[in-house]
C-alpha cells in the first residue's frame, strides 16, 4: 500500500471523488460518479503519474438499492493496485460509459456485467449476452432475481441444521442421558 | 436447412428419421436465427466474397473445456471468429450469494476439480481479509503442504493428458498412478478424494493424522525410487523409430 498514491489521487481528482480515497490492507479505492468514468479512466491510463495500463477485472455490483461498476487497475510503473468504483447507477436503467476505448479487453468483461446485471455500457460495440442463451430474458445476479429452488426462501428459511436450538421434531421423548438411581 | 425437393419425389412423412436428422443438424446452425443485435455481430455474420462459416465445438476434441467457436473462413484461412461461451456456466456466484461464507467454500471446489485446494484458497483468503482473521502458522503450513501435494497431483495429470494429446497413450496411465496415490493421501487428510473442502476461515478442517503421514512417507520413498522417475524417463524418451 502506497500512502503517496492516496495523496496523488486526492490532488488530481479532487471534487470528482464522491467519497474520500479509501485505503485498507494493500488496496486503494476511489469512488466516482458514472458520468466521470471515461475522463477519470483516461487520466489513470494515460497519465505518466499513474499509468494504470492493466485492467485486471471489471465487475458489476447490485447492492439492493443501487448498482455499481468496479474496475480493478494495476499500474505498471508503481505496481499499485487501484479499485475504481463507479457508484450510483439507477437500478431501473443502469448505464455507464464503456471503457473499451482504453482497454480492448474490457469488451468481454462488460458483456459479462451486462449479462449478469443488465448494466448498459454505452459505446461497447458488442454488448450482447456472453454466458446465458441469447433468448434469455432476465439478469441473474441482480438482487431481485431469486433462484427457483432458493433455499433462502424455502419453508426452512433461516434454519441452520447445525445450529438448531430446539429439539428435533422426530426426537424420541425419552431422555438420552439417564440419571443413576438415588 | 431447406432442401429443394425434386418435383417427382414422394412426400416424406414427418416421422422419417431423415427428417429428424435434418432438424437435429439445424440446432448448431452457425448463423443465429435472429437479426444481429450489435454492431460487431452484424459485422461478423455478414459473409464476404468466398467466405463461409464453420462451427468448431462445442464438442471438438481439442477443447477440453466446452467452448464453441464460430469460424469465418476463406479457403483454409480463418479470417474471423466468434467464441460462444457459457456451456459450463453454472451460476456459482448466485449459489454463493445464497450461502454463508463457510458454505460457499464447498462451491469453490468444483470450479477446478483437479486442483480444488487452489480454488478454495483465494476464497478463504478473501473471507479472512474481510473478517480480519489471521490463521495460525500451523494451519498455514497445512495449507501449503496439502496444496503442494495437490499441485503434484494436477501436474501429473497435466503431463499425462498432454502426452495423450500428442498421441502417446501410456503416460496417462502412469500419471493416474501418481494421481491416485496422492488422492488417497489427501482423502485421509480431508475426507474426500476429489473436492476436498478442506480449508476453513482461519484454519483448516483437520489436523495431520497417522494414515496421511504413513501414506505420504510410503509414496515419497517409493516414487523417488521408481514411480515418477520411470514415468519421466518414459515421457522424455524419443518415440521408437526416431532414436
Amino acid at each position: 500500500m502506497d500512502p503517496a498514491l492516496k495523496r496523488r489521487l486526492a490532488n488530481r481528482f479532487g471534487e470528482r471523488l464522491t467519497a474520500p480515497v479509501h485505503q485498507r490492507h494493500d488496496e486503494t479505492e476511489i469512488r466516482i460518479g458514472p458520468g466521470d468514468v471515461p475522463d477519470v479512466c483516461r487520466t489513470l491510463h494515460d497519465d505518466a503519474e499513474f499509468a494504470f495500463r492493466v485492467l485486471a477485472d471489471l465487475a458489476g455490483v447490485d447492492t439492493g438499492t443501487t448498482m455499481q461498476v468496479v474496475y480493478h487497475l494495476w499500474s505498471e510503473t508503481s505496481s499499485d493496485w487501484l479499485r475504481v468504483v463507479a457508484d450510483g447507477l439507477t437500478r431501473d436503467d443502469p448505464r455507464v460509459p464503456s471503457v473499451t476505448f482504453l482497454w480492448k479487453g474490457a469488451e468481454w468483461m462488460e458483456r459479462e456485467a451486462y449479462d449478469m446485471f443488465g448494466i448498459t455500457f454505452e459505446g461497447n460495440r458488442d454488448l450482447r449476452r456472453i454466458y446465458m442463451p441469447p433468448d434469455y430474458q432476465s439478469f441473474p445476479l441482480r438482487k431481485d432475481f431469486f433462484l427457483p429452488d432458493d433455499a433462502a426462501r424455502s419453508p426452512g428459511a433461516g434454519v441452520r441444521h447445525m445450529e438448531q436450538v430446539h429439539t428435533p421434531r422426530n426426537a424420541r421423548p425419552a431422555a438420552t442421558i439417564r440419571k443413576a438411581p438415588a | 436447412m431447406t432442401t429443394a425437393t425434386p418435383p417427382d419425389a414422394h412426400e416424406i412423412p414427418s416421422d422419417d428419421p431423415r427428417v429428424q436428422l435434418d432438424e437435429a443438424l439445424g440446432v448448431f446452425e452457425p448463423v443465429p436465427p435472429y437479426p444481429p443485435r450489435t454492431e460487431r455481430e452484424a459485422e461478423f455474420y455478414t459473409l464476404g466474397d468466398g467466405e463461409m462459416f464453420i462451427n468448431m465445438g462445442p464438442q471438438h476434441p481439442s477443447t477440453h473445456g466446452v467452448l464453441r467457436i464460430v469460424l469465418k473462413i476463406d479457403g483454409e484461412n480463418v479470417v474471423d471468429l466468434d467464441p460462444v461461451l457459457g456451456y459450463l456456466h453454472r451460476g456459482v456466484e448466485k449459489l454463493c450469494e445464497n450461502a454463508d461464507y463457510h458454505h460457499s467454500i464447498a462451491y469453490l471446489d468444483p470450479l477446478e476439480y483437479i486442483s480444488s485446494l487452489f480454488c478454495e484458497w483465494p476464497g478463504v483468503m478473501a473471507f479472512e481479509k474481510l473478517l480480519d482473521v489471521t490463521p495460525p502458522p500451523r494451519a498455514e503450513y497445512l495449507r501449503v503442504l496439502s496444496s503442494e501435494l495437490n499441485r503434484i497431483l494436477s501436474h501429473s495429470l497435466f503431463m499425462g493428458w498432454m502426452a495423450l494429446d500428442l498421441g502417446g497413450l501410456t503416460p496417462i496411465l502412469w500419471s493416474f498412478i501418481e494421481r491416485d496415490e496422492i488422492a488417497e493421501m489427501l482423502a485421509a487428510l480431508t475426507g474426500q478424494r476429489l473436492l476436498f473442502n478442506y480449508f476453513r476461515i482461519g484454519g483448516v478442517n483437520g489436523d495431520l493424522n497417522h494414515e496421511f503421514l504413513s501414506r505420504l512417507g510410503d509414496w515419497m520413498s517409493r516414487s523417488s525410487s521408481d514411480g515418477c522417475a520411470a514415468w519421466g524417463r518414459w515421457t522424455r524418451r524419443p518415440p521408437s523409430g526416431c532414436a
